[in-house]
């Protein structure tokens, strides 16, 4: 039987995460619930579904997005700048985009992300919960920092960012051989199977591209360089 | 766990462990409209709930996180047995058929409609963008959120879903709703999982890891030990009978090339171990403890591999012909490997099982080789097509338990009389001790039509005489069911400079796996259901189908010829540009036309024979008018855009209807005492309507309300023999014996009434609704007649009964057209415009006729363009889940969709019909390849068609 954990906050749950060694945060669940998950099913969840961490507010030019926001609460809003709602409806069903969250999706750093690119491209600013509390950071550190354990709370993208993103994939269903944003002079690329690279316009020659079944790596690599 | 929730408006206490999946404590608990087809992956939709007002997939809930919550399944759509307005549209419109999720489309559709009474085409979209629909397509969906709105405007649905035909007829051709359309749309116990007890045994299957091994040992002493297991079944304790799977009329032209459980595994995921266990729990850990001694063998996977000199052979055992065995055949079986099972054909299929050859053949007409030296052109190129699945949202399933000493099946299935046939030989029993009842299927597509899960729960419950109930997983039924045969389909056809084709020769290579299932037939389509369309006078086929060690082929709708169109038309089109001919100009200066004699069905018998036949009814001439102009061909397109690229293609397409000289049907049709019809048809109605051709034509017949008229099916206790819903038979053959039992019927009920009124039988005739009338004036009603006739003096009760065999084709013919934008760029693709004509003769039911044409069609964009089974190098298929596999869904529906019927009275068909869904399969591979071709300047001769294939032709890298 799954060991699930309730905390009663932010910090608690991040104090939970560094102490279960083997453990998860429970955001939306599409991704631990899902059959073929990534998350190991003898991990223990950390459900934070109750923390105050949902919805979207304008703060001083910035449109700042509670880490539980799900896709389509995302998609659905006008304050949130169009590339970034573009980015949400890639998931292209809407019983997921109900569940699943910018904070889960961001966290699973897959090769295939919705979100991701679009991201950094935006130079999302995110805040986050560690063992020594709050702290501001970037979205590309948080990035980088795969074994990060703190809890997103929040992503902040300036109001007035403008943007553009695009997928290839075969089907709308179906994971996308290269999802790319550009804004603003940064670009980002997600290539299946492959990487995720960000910064300038040929931020892409540095993914190690591979074959998988979204297709060939010279396909990807051809993708990458044409996308935009 | 206990949680507290509100389920359909009042509280409710769920039980289960708290990390459940909250689908599974609701059918528990009896919502069991909410049902699974994904083994959770988030994908199908058939759990789709509103969970605290959005809606949501309740796989990927778990229970603790619905306390307190409010839901909303479908059975909140009911009030008391009223359906809703939208399931009511639903049915109207054509889209319930094989419905394993209407319910759950009926419940997105009545949340959008709850949160926006008018929504647009993409607010629909977006409502069912988590919804897997394989049967009808996605466009009547439309149409019955259209009809709501006017339902809710102007109090009534006046808007028709379809066209109707014959106006002389009062149900026959005009869309009158499906019999059986509120009970699955409600969401009511239909289907095999809805009739499993409690405390019902489950059965786990051990697969095999090796593409090819012998199984030397399998150790289940440990296993058998584990509380809970009942039986092990495994190749060293299963009957040594030897049968085949594919669901085909005896004597089957399939070879019977495996046992319960072979000695000899042949593909990743063949079966080694049949586990009853009183739970799963028990039946896995039974599975852990089982220890198998293997001897791997070189697989080969590749029709290339198959044909290699020394390649490792699939089957080695000893070859044995029923009838037509062979001078030589001693010498052949020399060298048998004892080890492995027989190879039996019931007549010669012309395979060498030594060369890994399954079955061959081949035939033709004129002279090919004096036809292209005619030609002023000739196009020879080879087309592949890939490994694809019918993904029914239903999986296999089968639950079985003995009653009164006789075994029970519940199925899911497209043949109930030969899984009753084949499971009583596995059984050793005679076929009356074997009660088979086909539930409603929630999808078959052909890959119902084999006995892939009632051998082995059949056999299992009469050995261990406990119920077993089991179900594919959604993995199974990729690596463990039937899929289409990979085939490599050379074509090489010469033409003249005014379009005249004179000559075609086709060279199929197709690939049926581990076992033979359909092996001579489905490739034979290819051929068989391609050069009968063409008024050429030279035409030959050469085919060879090989082993291999590749996941099981078997049936899939439209059986082999999608594959052969997609290989012929691409060929005519290359030939076509090739000598600066407009494509459609040579269709129609090489197609036939009623009367024109078939020569070539000589030669395409399968394995038999074929009878010459004229051509009968036939509306391709004008399906090739009609989609043509609705397409716009001729008119070159531009996006605007320099990277996309506007192109468009053509097929021209036929089937059949049923299997002349070899299907065979029945049904009864009962006068029951209150003057009301009860018909027993032995047809099984999978979903298509076949249910409502039977009730309409009995009411038709006997001048009855269709309220009238009840239909039981596919039953065999209760109905008679019926080959099964395959090849396209249902209409024709099944419809056909309704037609004819009803017929009988009347006769009866005639003669009871010149009886009962005193008036000569030529004197009578009735009339609607059911009664006797004679030419004097008297009135009779069958009320009064069939009281009079059971009564203690009386004749006894009416019963009519039809047979319907035939020699005579009844041929469905079709069109159709695609507009595909390309991004030369990307390689992207959108299907922006399909258009599908077809000939079915009188639909019957016209609505359904219809939704059948856009699923059949979505299914054959699928395969064109996304769906692959891939397997890696040791033949394991690693593209085991729907996102994976990448099934279209409604963003993968053309932009304009368009489906019509042409006008043409068939011959044979009951009141001019003819089949409709499976020809629907044909022609979008090569209409959409022909398009692509004509946006870009490249033809892409695989499946699927991908934008990497696309850029890569052009040389973009």
């Amino acid at each position: 039987m799954r060991s699930i954990l309730h905390p009663q906050n932010a910090q608690e749950a991040v104090n939970l995460h560094h102490e279960i060694e083997n453990s998860v945060y429970l955001a939306g669940g599409t991704e631990i619930m899902r059959l073929g998950s990534s998350i190991p099913s003898d991990v223990s969840l950390i459900d934070i579904t109750k923390l105050p961490l949902k919805g979207i507010r304008e703060d001083e030019g910035n449109i700042v997005i509670g880490a539980l926001t799900t896709l389509e609460e995302i998609a659905s809003s006008e304050l949130v700048p169009q590339f970034i709602r573009d980015a949400a409806l890639f998931d292209a069903s809407l019983q997921l985009r109900n569940a699943a969250t910018i904070g889960g999706n961001f966290a699973l750093r897959r090769f295939d992300s919705y979100l991701i690119p679009a991201l950094l491209a935006a130079e999302a600013g995110m805040t986050v919960m560690c063992t020594k509390g709050l702290k501001e950071k970037s979205g590309a550190e948080v990035f980088e920092k795969k074994d990060c354990k703190a809890l997103f709370m929040s992503f902040i993208i300036e109001k007035k960012r403008i943007g553009e993103v695009k997928r290839i994939a075969r089907a709308a269903h179906a994971h996308a051989a290269v999802t790319a944003a550009k804004s603003e002079g940064v670009y980002a690329y997600a290539v299946s199977g492959s990487g995720i690279a960000y910064g300038g316009s040929d931020a892409w020659k540095s993914i190690p591209f591979k074959d998988d079944l979204t297709g060939s790596a010279e396909y990807k690599k051809y993708l990458a360089s044409v996308i935009f | 766990m206990d949680i507290r929730t509100r389920i359909n408006g009042r509280s409710v206490v769920l039980s289960g462990e708290a990390s459940e999946r909250l689908r599974n404590v609701l059918y528990r608990e009896g919502y069991t409209s909410v049902r699974d087809s994904d083994d959770g992956e988030g994908f199908a939709g058939s759990d789709t709930i509103i969970f605290n007002d959005r809606l949501m997939y309740s796989n990927l809930i778990m229970l603790y996180q619905a306390e307190g919550a409010d839901i909303r399944t479908p059975e909140s759509l009911l009030e008391g047995r009223e359906i809703n307005d939208i399931q009511e549209a639903m049915i109207k419109a054509g889209v319930v058929q094989s419905a394993y999720n209407a319910p759950e489309a009926a419940l997105c559709l009545t949340y959008l409609l709850e949160k926006n009474p008018d929504p647009t085409k993409d607010d629909i979209k977006k409502a069912l963008s988590g919804i897997f629909i394989r049967d009808a397509g996605y466009e009547h969906y439309y149409m019955a959120v259209d009809m709501v709105k006017e339902k809710r405007k102007n109090g009534k649905i006046s808007s028709s879903p379809a066209p109707s035909f014959r106006e002389n007829l009062k149900y026959v051709g005009k869309p009158t709703g499906k019999i059986d359309g509120e009970a699955l749309v409600s969401g009511d116990k239909l289907f095999v999982e809805d009739k499993v007890p409690p405390h019902t045994c489950v059965m786990h299957i051990l697969r095999s890891p090796f593409a090819h091994a012998f199984v030397n040992k399998v150790d289940i002493s440990e296993a058998l030990k584990v509380e809970g297991v009942v039986d092990i079944i495994t190749a060293f304790n299963c009957p040594d009978i030897p049968y085949m799977q594919a669901g085909q009329g005896y004597p089957e032209p399939s070879p019977y090339d495996r046992v319960l459980i072979n000695k000899k595994v042949r593909h990743v995921g063949d079966r080694v171990a049949a586990i009853v266990a009183e739970n799963m729990e028990a039946a896995e850990k039974a599975a852990s403890l089982i220890h198998v001694e293997y001897d791997p063998i070189d697989p080969v996977f590749t029709v290339e591999e198959a044909m290699a000199e020394g390649a490792p052979l699939v089957h080695n055992g000893r070859v044995v012909y029923m009838s037509g065995a062979p001078d030589d055949l001693d010498e052949y079986n020399k060298s048998a490997d004892e080890r492995e099972e027989d190879v039996i054909y019931q007549f010669p299929l012309h395979g060498d099982i030594k060369k890994n050859i399954a079955a061959s053949a081949h035939g033709g007409i004129g002279d090919i080789e004096k036809g292209f030296a005619e030609a002023d052109a000739v196009v020879d190129e080879t087309y592949q097509t890939s490994q694809v699945q019918c993904t029914p949202l239903e999986p296999h399933v089968c639950y079985g338990h003995i009653e009164g000493g006789r075994l029970v099946l519940s199925c899911s299935t497209q043949v109930p009389y030969h899984v009753r046939r084949i499971v009583a030989k596995i059984c050793s029993i005679p076929e009356h001790k074997v009660h088979v009842i086909k539930e409603r299927v929630g999808g078959g597509y052909g890959s119902k039509q084999d006995i892939l899960v009632e051998d082995l729960v059949g056999y299992a419950v009469w050995k261990t005489g406990k119920p077993v109930y089991f179900r594919n997983t959604r993995a199974e039924e990729f690596y463990a069911n039937s899929t289409r045969h990979p085939m490599r389909v050379r074509v090489k056809m010469g033409g003249k400079k005014d379009g005249t084709i004179t000559a075609i020769y086709m060279d199929v290579r197709a690939n049926t796996g581990p076992y033979g299932n359909h092996c001579l037939t489905v490739p034979m389509n290819a051929s068989s259901k391609t050069l009968p369309i063409f008024r050429v006078d030279n035409m030959y086929y050469d085919l060879i189908t090989y082993y291999t060690n590749i996941p099981p082929t078997g049936a899939y709708q439209g059986y082999g010829a999608p594959k052969g169109y997609f290989a012929i038309i691409s060929a005519m089109g290359e030939l076509a540009s090739k000598l600066g001919v407009d494509p459609l100009v040579m269709a129609e200066k090489n197609i036939v036309e009623s009367g024109y004699m078939l020569e070539i069905l000589k030669g395409l018998g399968e394995g038999r024979e074929g009878t010459v036949v004229p051509v009968g009814s036939c509306g391709l001439r004008e399906a090739l008018e009609r989609g043509s102009k609705l397409i716009g061909w001729g008119k070159k397109e531009e996006s605007g855009d320099p990277d996309w690229k506007i192109g468009k293609g053509f097929a021209m397409i036929q089937q059949g209807s049923g299997l002349p000289g070899l299907d065979h049907s029945n049904a009864q049709v009962k006068l029951l005492t209150d003057g009301t019809v009860l018909v027993l048809s032995g047809g099984a109605d999978i979903g298509t309507g076949l249910d409502t051709i039977s009730q309409k034509v009995a009411a038709e017949i006997l001048k009855l309300p269709l309220e009238s008229v009840s239909v039981v099916s596919g039953d065999t206790d209760s109905c008679m023999f019926d080959t099964g819903a395959y090849a396209s038979s249902g209409t024709y053959f099944s419809g056909n014996a309704s037609l004819n039992a009803a017929k009988d019927l009347l006769k009866k009920i005639i003669h009871e009434a010149s009886l009962q009124l005193g008036e000569k039988e030529e004197d009578l005739s009735v009339e609607y609704p059911g009664f006797v009338v004679s030419k004097s004036g008297k009135r009779l009603s069958y009320f009064k007649l069939s009281h009079d006739a059971t009564a203690g003096d009386g004749r006894g009760q009416l019963v009519g009964i039809g047979t319907f065999t035939t020699p005579n084709f009844a041929v469905p013919y079709g069109a159709h057209f695609a507009e595909v934008a390309v991004n030369v760029k990307t390689g992207e693709l959108k299907v922006r415009k399909f258009i599908a004509v077809q000939d079915a003769g009188t639909p019957i039911n016209p609505e359904l006729a219809l939704c059948q044409m856009y699923g059949a069609a979505m299914k054959s964009i699928g395969h064109t363009l996304y769906e692959d089974m891939v397997l890696d190098e040791n033949g394991r298929c690693i593209t085991t889940t729907f996102t994976d596999y990448c099934v279209p869904m409604i963003n993968e529906a053309p932009d304009i969709f368009k489906a019509e019927l042409v006008d043409i009275n068939d011959q044979y068909g009951p009141y001019g019909a003819k089949s409709i869904s499976e020809i629907a399969c044909n022609g979008a591979a090569p209409a959409i390849a022909m398009a692509i071709a004509d946006a870009t300047g490249v033809w892409v001769r695989t499946w699927p068609i991908t934008g990497e294939k696309i850029l890569k032709a052009m040389g973009k890298f």
